[in-house]
């Protein structure tokens, strides 16, 4: 013990001394701002002033009130009070925004295989027979007519007439520039023609080769028909139904995504508990989770009302929403993963990265675990 | 303008008077000239909050910019380390570059082939050498609250997995970005085996930053020295810390 803490005195001695009275009012102690109200009003023996001894720490405070600077104080408090309030609430509201925009991607991100699959469907149930059909009536037509002109089977270009024809096939350039003008213009015109043409015959060509794409158009009518369970069991179930390598990378990205997010948020409100932090959690994907069953809803209706869609928009509806609820159910579970370790992981960077002196403005992470905070030594 | 402090017995303004620590309490005390009431003179809870604050705002920024160092350099080692090796695994078509060159264009000036085929490994070689002996220093100069013994298998802790990281983030890049962007015969040595190599070359790593040790504590040196007049004025702050008000 030192010598001025011996020549301290006692604090029982110095209750035993002049009793003034007792605190009926808040009143917080200048060290561990335990609430002072109920304790003895004493005269100290040394200068003679009116102190209480606070009972949890035993500091001596004295009954001095502090002078006050004015109104800016408290208005400063307030501002950035609110602030404080404003930036926590953008903060909320970028993470519905967040996560309902990721939720729009894995539906959207992760069907391409399935709605190719529903394409393929389409076309062997459709589209197959139909063009088997034409090309059987197209048959049938050009035997019937068999014996009629047999150089008719394809359409002549504009060159081919005017090589036929004998009134054009004679223009040649002869110098008048009237005629040559007119030369000029019959060119240029059998050349755009024969470009359309041949653009044409290409486009038919393509239409004849049926091709499973993400973006077929599919007839509503025989959608319908169709039992959207055993289209996604004959794609081989969920699972191998979505693009997996697409789905395993986002929900990578995704689950340390909303570890991070789980950990600020468990650290910005560090007056919450455990259970109230899963709360939180449930309470920011509620938004998100509201947003997509309305759309999935609105998209049933549509589905059934139109003539036409594409193959991704179907499996959107009935393949995405499974993705979607996957996600969330995912994303919940690392927020709260990320809620649970988020303080315990900072005081631990804490721990590595800063020196025991600057741990100590930092001591609230401690106090709000119920730990004993960090020593400056 | 300072706040005013009234004597609570005769009235008497204390604003002028200095504030000594009684060694009774441990509190700034004031005692009245006229009627030697002893009174407390204390900040003002707006002031000690501030001042907290002010604290806090110092320990965040000081954790992000020792957390935002320590990762960076950590990524920029594990990368030039992946570099290094890749270039150091086969350097025979830089040498047949070298050669080739020399023997199409004779007139060539060596020096200047030399430093255009081998330019690249050579700036990637001192970058990693550069970047390990930094990651040494920063090490002994702000973990020094850890044993020595702890800072140095952290820091391997860290290399390795800032490595396994990487090479797991190449695999995604494989699978997602066309070849065409990527150079597909790095490409090919760090999914074949580049794995080993370069996890053996981050033991190669740790030795060198090593070297960053005596660099570290010779920037604290230089640090102190150029601190020693602030030090100065922190003694003379401490001395007075008896006389506050």
């Amino acid at each position: 013990m030192t010598e001025s803490e011996a020549s301290r005195p006692d604090p029982m001695s110095m209750s035993d001394r002049e009793r003034l009275g007792m605190l009926q009012s808040d009143r917080a102690c200048i060290k561990c701002a335990y609430n002072l109200i109920g304790q003895d009003i004493i005269r100290e023996p040394h200068y003679r002033m009116a102190v209480i001894r606070c009972p949890e720490c035993g500091t001596v405070t004295t009954m001095q009130e502090y002078p006050l600077l004015g109104q800016w104080a408290n208005r400063w408090a307030i501002a950035l009070g609110v602030l404080w309030a404003i930036m926590l609430l953008a903060f909320f509201g970028g993470t519905i925004a967040a996560s309902t925009a990721i939720g729009f991607g894995m539906r959207e991100g992760t069907i391409e295989t399935f709605a190719t699959h529903i394409s393929q469907r389409y076309i062997d149930d459709v589209l197959q027979p139909q063009r088997v059909a034409a090309e059987a009536a197209a048959a049938e037509a050009a035997a019937e007519a068999e014996g009629g002109d047999a150089s008719s089977g394809a359409s002549p270009t504009i060159a081919d007439i005017l090589t036929d024809s004998p009134g054009l096939a004679d223009v040649t350039f002869t110098g008048d520039p009237a005629h040559d003008e007119l030369v000029n213009l019959v060119i240029n015109l059998s050349t755009q023609v024969d470009t359309i043409r041949l653009r044409q015959r290409a486009r038919n060509q393509g239409q004849q080769t049926l091709r499973a794409t993400p973006w077929l158009d599919i007839d509503g009518g025989w959608w319908r028909t169709q039992d959207p369970a055993s289209l996604v069991a004959s794609a081989g179930g969920w699972w191998r139904a979505i693009d997996k390598a697409t789905f395993l990378w986002s929900m990578l990205a995704i689950a340390f995504l909303s570890v991070v997010w789980g950990m600020l948020w468990s650290n910005l409100l560090i007056h919450l508990s455990r259970p109230w932090l899963i709360l939180v959690a449930c309470l920011l994907l509620a938004p998100a989770i509201v947003i997509h069953c309305t759309v999935q809803v609105q998209e049933v209706e549509s589905l059934s009302l139109w003539t036409q869609t594409y193959a991704r928009r179907i499996a959107a509806v009935h393949l995405g929403f499974t993705t979607v609820k996957v996600y969330f159910a995912s994303f919940v579970v690392m927020l709260s993963i990320g809620m649970f370790t988020g303080r315990p992981l900072l005081r631990g960077l804490i721990r590595v990265f800063l020196p025991p002196r600057l741990r100590v403005p930092l001591a609230g992470l401690w106090l709000a675990a119920g730990k004993p905070p960090p020593r400056r030594r | 303008m300072r706040i005013s402090h009234v004597c609570l017995q005769c009235g008497e303004d204390l604003t002028r008077c200095r504030a000594l620590l009684d060694s009774h309490y441990a509190l700034p005390i004031v005692t009245c000239p006229k009627c030697g009431y002893a009174v407390v003179r204390r900040r003002h809870p707006v002031i000690e909050r501030l001042n907290s604050g002010v604290g806090v705002a110092g320990a965040i920024v000081a954790l992000l910019v020792q957390a935002v160092l320590f990762a960076g350099v950590v990524a920029a080692l594990v990368v030039l380390n992946t570099a290094v090796t890749y270039f150091g695994s086969d350097t025979s078509p830089f040498v047949d570059a070298f050669r080739s060159t020399m023997r199409r264009i004779p007139d060539a000036n060596p020096r200047e082939v030399f430093w255009r085929v081998w330019g690249e490994p050579i700036s990637v070689a001192l970058g990693w050498f550069a970047v390990a002996v930094l990651g040494g220093a920063l090490l002994t100069m702000t973990m020094r609250h850890h044993a020595s013994h702890r800072r140095w298998l952290g820091w391997g802790v860290a290399l390795f997995a800032g490595q396994g990281l990487l090479l797991l983030l190449v695999q995604a890049i494989e699978r997602t970005v066309p070849s065409d962007l990527t150079r597909p015969d790095f490409m090919t040595f760090v999914l074949e085996r580049g794995a080993v190599l370069t996890l053996s070359m981050i033991l190669v790593a740790i030795v060198v930053s090593t070297i960053g040790i005596p660099v570290g504590w010779g920037l604290l040196k230089l640090v102190g020295l150029s601190g020693r007049g602030f030090r100065r004025i922190r003694r003379r702050a401490y001395r007075n810390r008896r006389r506050i008000g």
